[in-house]
């Protein structure tokens, strides 16, 4: 290795991040050449210089103060459920709405960069399913009706679970079109009786 | 998470870098005030997207953010302030510094180094502050940065012939 080799070297050198055939090479140069050795003792030298405590600038007291008083407080933070009125109908639609998006998970596979269009699709598609009679196509708490009433209409067959046993019965389903494909939507009930 | 979760791991994780945050806002603005204006507005930043915060190091992360504000801060308030690209030439570099024995910087006193620093065109300062400050990798300064380690490696190796060029006309022998 010659003088013209070794220059670019010796910053990375001094920085640690050299790889260790380079670093061999490099230092039998240094042993024999006494500018390109000069050299690197400036840069270490320099690099302790640039470390020292007297160069950090440590944030004042009164910023750390004023960044905790403009982030949202804890004691103004709700919890969702004391803010959302939850009944009957909306209990069962969020649980259909919940089985839909995890069906989707299941059985389309999607690009980071069209979750966003999908996450609108699913929202639009559970608006769509609010209005008066669009929350069921097949209407039965039997699994065994509710699955093959999608036969033929899906190319896929969609799980599906009864848990009534985990109080969250099944009700029917409907048909949904997602992501370009048709997909199936389970509509389960999940509220608790007290 | 709700909201309490999300500030309770904000004040955990992000604020304890508040020093560094202002260290490198200090360094970029070149005053305390704009720095305090910069870092907090930085940190605010950094809790509204705090969910973009996934594994990776919390310290570059948000050192990240501290550096974008600071450039759309710096062409709001001081857009006369040019980036300019500098080469060896008009660096007025010669090959023969690196013949001469520096004078040890750690021999100059700190306000001589802090004006060096401050003196450095303000890509090259972000470099060393990042480097030699922060000790972040070349890997981690260059996506912090935004640009290709091969420019990262160069910039720091002419900020530092800068440094000592200047330490070296500031401090002749003699002087001590």
């Amino acid at each position: 290795m010659n003088c013209q080799q070794a220059k670019p070297l010796i910053d990375p050198y001094a920085d640690g991040e050299l790889e260790s055939a380079a670093i061999l090479e490099l230092e039998q140069h240094l042993e024999g050449c006494s500018a390109c050795a000069l050299t690197l003792r400036n840069v270490q030298s320099l690099k302790r210089t640039l470390k020292s405590d007297a160069l950090y600038f440590a944030a004042p007291a009164g910023l750390r103060q004023r960044i905790k008083s403009e982030l949202p407080s804890p004691a103004k933070a709700v919890p969702l459920r004391q803010v959302w009125a939850w009944n009957w109908l909306t209990t069962c639609l969020s649980g259909a709405f919940a089985v839909c998006l995890a069906l989707l998970l299941m059985v389309t596979r999607t690009r980071p960069s069209s979750e966003q269009q999908l996450a609108q699709e699913i929202v639009s598609s559970h608006i769509r399913s609010l209005m008066p009679g669009h929350v069921m196509d097949v209407v039965s708490t039997d699994q065994h009706t509710v699955k093959p009433w999608f036969n033929g209409k899906l190319d896929f067959s969609p799980p599906v679970k009864d848990l009534a046993a985990q109080e969250f019965p099944l009700v029917g389903g409907r048909l949904d079109y997602l992501g370009g494909r048709s997909v199936a939507a389970l509509v389960i009930v999940a509220f608790r009786v007290s | 998470m709700d909201e309490r979760e999300r500030l309770e791991l904000f004040e955990q994780t992000v604020l304890p870098h508040l020093d560094a945050a202002y260290n490198l806002a200090r360094w970029l603005a070149g005053n305390d005030h704009d720095a305090q204006d910069v870092a907090q507005e930085a940190s605010l930043r950094a809790f509204k997207f705090f969910g973009s915060l996934r594994g990776e190091n919390a310290r570059a992360w948000l050192l990240t953010i501290v550096r974008n504000t600071f450039y759309t801060w710096l062409r709001k308030n001081r857009p006369r302030e040019k980036i300019i690209e500098i080469n060896d030439e008009t660096l007025g570099i010669e090959d023969g510094l690196a013949m001469a024995e520096a004078v040890n910087p750690q021999f100059a006193d700190a306000d001589a180094v802090r004006r060096a620093i401050a003196d450095l065109p303000v890509e090259f300062r972000e470099i060393v502050i990042l480097r030699e400050m922060e000790g972040f990798s070349y890997k981690e300064i260059a996506d912090l940065a935004e640009v290709p380690i091969g420019t990262v490696m160069s910039r720091l190796a002419r900020a530092r012939k800068l440094l000592q060029k200047r330490l070296t006309t500031d401090f002749k022998p003699g002087d001590q």
